[in-house]
């Protein structure tokens, strides 16, 4: 379009004539110079300014209409897609959350059973000794108390770490005294009666009983510590799962009409997914064709966002490395969850074409749109599959732009594959493609 | 003199900007669409990183006066 063109536009559109047209235009560039000469810069309100730098013109792109033009690829940013790059930065981050895991266990759980395998019996020892010590003492031999000497000595070192774990009362202290006795006082238990002997022995299997069923109640409650925790977390899940269900996929599966329908239709759903962004929660929904598949989808969806919630980390960490300065935003899973009841018999795990395979959610697609028009969205995904392409659309949550919808094509295992797929693609759609992981 | 005197022209510009026009202006130069496609670099770090594709608009000064 050239100048002509612009004034013959103007003529039509404001019902004027030609040379009030030209007369508009002239004023206009008119004015721009002007502006240029005084200030070094021109604006054109809504598209950008005209910056004078040094003796070239420069123009600076208004950010809104930036927005406005670069719609199809709102949101996208770059990513990191060299596998075996992100194989190794992936690995080791594994590695340590399973060091931490195995040093967690290492510290607590082995330790207590540590403590219930060695405590416990060394307790068992006491009493048998308790009792055997007293005995043999009575008894004279000498050869056997060396030995007990000797073992009661590492029984009173397991109690005294038991008193400072379990802090135990003032039975103990007395306990561990009167343990500490024989061997002092040996020569002289050795001149006692058996009866008061027998008394001895009873009172201290008393001692001991009570104080094994105190340490084990003791540890049973420590390890219940945790069990609130973790019902606490399971409740919160299930809650969770339950609003997301009542609030958003329900209506949806009850009218699925609504994800293509009017937009009448689609202002009843679209509040959901409001309340769901402001949460800064990603959205995820499947879109269910026949309504007997639900179950079957739901399934399907909850694998995804199991899925996502182990592989979200990595990808906005890639995407922080690559740009800094620019703000993550989370990726869904894809909504088409379809049940791999319903793929056909033969279809590959990975392709361009055929059904959406939720199982094959692992590896690249190629995103054609990026759109912040749900019904745009689900327009163009229904094009695409209705033309045989696995078709995947995508809730998009950017800090920077809110919640899009990026539509995309192809499940691919590898780059190399999704970019193998692009030279089957029509021209129309092979030179606006974007590869990134699903 | 006020922008908003010249917000009809600048209406029909940004139309015809969105439609994927090319619109040449006598005297100030030519407002072209361009589209950027996806492009692969390598990083720092040696990784591949690939780049979204890209719709903007480029602007050429008329340096000749002339109008295409």
């Amino acid at each position: 379009m050239n100048s002509n063109d612009l004034i013959a536009l103007l003529v039509q559109k404001l019902s004027i004539d030609e040379e009030q047209a030209e007369g508009m235009v002239s004023e206009w560039i008119q004015h721009l110079g002007a502006e240029l000469s005084t200030n070094g810069q021109a604006d054109i309100p809504g598209i950008g300014s005209l910056i004078l730098e040094g003796s070239k013109l420069h123009f600076e792109l208004d950010p809104g209409f930036a927005m406005e033009v670069n719609y199809k690829y709102l949101g996208m940013k770059p990513i990191v897609i060299s596998d075996d790059i992100n194989i190794g930065l992936k690995e080791p981050e594994v590695e340590d959350a399973i060091d931490d895991e195995v040093e967690e266990d290492s510290v607590l759980a082995p330790s207590d059973t540590v403590e219930m395998d060695e405590v416990l019996p060394s307790e068992e020892v006491i009493a048998d000794e308790g009792a055997s010590d007293d005995e043999e003492v009575a008894e004279t031999e000498d050869v056997s108390e060396g030995t007990e000497s000797e073992e009661l000595t590492v029984t009173e070192e397991a109690e005294e770490i038991q008193e400072e774990e379990v802090q135990a009362d003032e039975d103990f202290e007395p306990e561990g005294e009167e343990d500490e006795e024989p061997d002092e006082a040996e020569p002289e238990q050795s001149e006692e009666s058996e009866e008061e002997t027998e008394e001895l022995d009873e009172a201290t299997k008393a001692r001991k009983a009570r104080r094994t069923a105190e340490l084990r109640s003791t540890r049973k409650e420590k390890k219940s510590n945790n069990i609130p925790l973790w019902v606490g977390l399971g409740v919160i899940l299930i809650a969770a799962i339950v609003a997301g269900w009542q609030f958003y996929l329900q209506p949806v599966m009850q009218n699925p009409a609504s994800l293509v329908g009017s937009s009448e239709e689609l202002n009843t759903v679209i509040p959901g997914v409001d309340s769901l962004q402001s949460a800064d929660q990603p959205v995820s929904q499947p879109i269910s064709e026949d309504n007997q598949q639900v179950d079957q989808q739901e399934e399907a969806l909850s694998q995804n966002l199991a899925s996502e919630v182990q592989e979200s980390p990595a990808p906005a960490a890639e995407e922080a490395v690559v740009s800094s300065n620019k703000k993550d935003s989370v990726v869904s899973a894809p909504l088409n969850a379809t049940s791999p009841n319903n793929i056909p018999p033969g279809q590959p795990k990975y392709g361009l074409t055929g059904v959406f395979n939720s199982q094959a959610n692992d590896g690249y697609t190629l995103v054609l749109f990026s759109l912040s028009n749900r019904q745009s969205a689900m327009e163009k995904y229904q094009l695409y599959r209705d033309q045989g392409y696995r078709s995947l659309v995508s809730p998009v949550t950017s800090e920077r732009y809110g919640l899009m919808w990026r539509v995309s094509i192809g499940q691919f295992a590898t780059v190399n594959e999704a970019l193998s797929a692009v030279e089957e693609l029509p021209t129309e759609l092979a030179k606006d493609y974007f590869i990134t992981k699903i | 003199m006020s922008n908003e005197k010249f917000q009809d022209i600048i209406s029909l510009l940004k139309e015809q900007l969105l439609a994927g026009e090319h619109v040449s202006v006598k005297g100030l130069g030519s407002f072209k669409p361009v589209h950027q496609t996806q492009r692969f670099q390598t990083d720092e770090k040696g990784r591949s990183v690939a780049h979204p594709p890209e719709d903007t608009i480029e602007f050429i000064t008329d340096e000749t006066g002339g109008d295409s």
